[in-house]
């Protein structure tokens, strides 16, 4: 994955993608054994998907959707586990609840780097079909397709103010992730 | 030897991952106990009834640091090993466990065998032989 134009980020700062994108590079290759490619930006959420949703809270605020549509995370799920994971199962909640715990506690560590202090939320899991997660407009946000061998994937990284932080969700069915 | 150990995390997947991870070290016989919360163990936990723990940090009701205050505050307790396993990774959170509240080893997700291997046998070479 090659990051070097800040055009591909907006709105978003460069340095907040940049920090979630390297995280999500460096936890796929150390829990999949393979590099997440970085593919064009994309708004659509085609078929079913399962949603990690998670936020980070301190000198700024924001929020990364971690969308992974069923078949990727059936294969993530098994070379998680090294067993055949339902996907309808609170263990596939819990699965996609880490894998977003462990990207977002690289983002803090990557920001706290640059003398941005956050803290961690606890991750969120929603599932749907065609289902999307929206922020109020005036929250800059981006989308991003990656492509593995273990599948497509994508991540919604959201920027927020204080005072202005909130989210509304459309079509989707919440639970509490155990992760 | 065996090892009573609790394994403290709201994930139960990663709970399994822990207690897999353990049982490959061959460094032990394990008897895993485990626990959703900080709240679930410390209902769990009794003075003898464990020889090593394994807690998350991020956990509702109660999180790791505040069970490892908790455990720490008697001296019935103090002196059983307390590994952290946890996505926080600054430096700060790493010294909060390790130095302020009394975390005895520091493990950061993902880890791979090799770590959990290291971490654990550096702790059971430091236990006393039963």
């Amino acid at each position: 994955m090659s990051i070097t134009n800040d055009a591909l980020f907006f709105p978003v700062s460069p340095e907040l993608c940049i920090s979630f994108y390297e995280a999500i590079k460096e936890t796929f290759v150390a829990m999949f054994g393979n590099e997440p490619v970085f593919l064009e930006s994309d708004e659509s959420h085609p078929g079913e998907i399962i949603i990690g949703i998670i936020s980070l809270v301190g000198d700024i605020k924001s929020s990364m959707i971690l969308m992974v549509p069923k078949s990727t995370a059936t294969t993530l799920a098994l070379k998680f586990t090294c067993s055949d994971i339902d996907y309808d199962s609170p263990d596939m909640s819990d699965i996609i609840g880490e894998i977003s715990n462990i990207i977002a506690g690289d983002v803090v560590a990557r920001l706290k780097a640059r003398g941005i202090w956050t803290a961690l939320s606890l991750p969120m899991i929603a599932r749907g079909t065609d289902a999307k997660v929206q922020w109020p407009s005036e929250l800059p946000s981006r989308t991003q397709r990656f492509t593995s061998s273990d599948g497509e994937f994508r991540s919604k990284i959201v920027a927020g103010w204080p005072g202005q932080w909130w989210k509304k969700v459309s079509g989707l069915n919440y639970n509490s992730a155990q992760g | 030897m065996k090892l009573r150990a609790l394994v403290v995390d709201d994930s139960r997947v990663m709970r399994g991952i822990v207690m897999n991870s353990l049982r490959k070290t061959g460094l032990a016989e394990f008897e895993f106990t485990e626990a959703e919360s900080g709240a679930e163990a410390i209902a769990k936990f009794h003075p003898d009834r464990f020889d090593i723990v394994f807690v998350d940090w991020n956990m509702p009701q109660m999180n790791g640091i505040e069970f490892i205050n908790l455990v720490r505050a008697s001296h019935k307790t103090d002196h059983i090993p307390i590994v952290m396993v946890t996505s926080e990774k600054t430096k700060e959170k790493v010294d909060l466990a390790m130095k302020t509240v009394g975390a005895t080893a520091y493990i950061t997700k993902p880890f791979t065998p090799e770590e959990m291997e290291m971490q654990v046998g550096r702790l059971l070479a430091l236990m006393p032989k039963a």
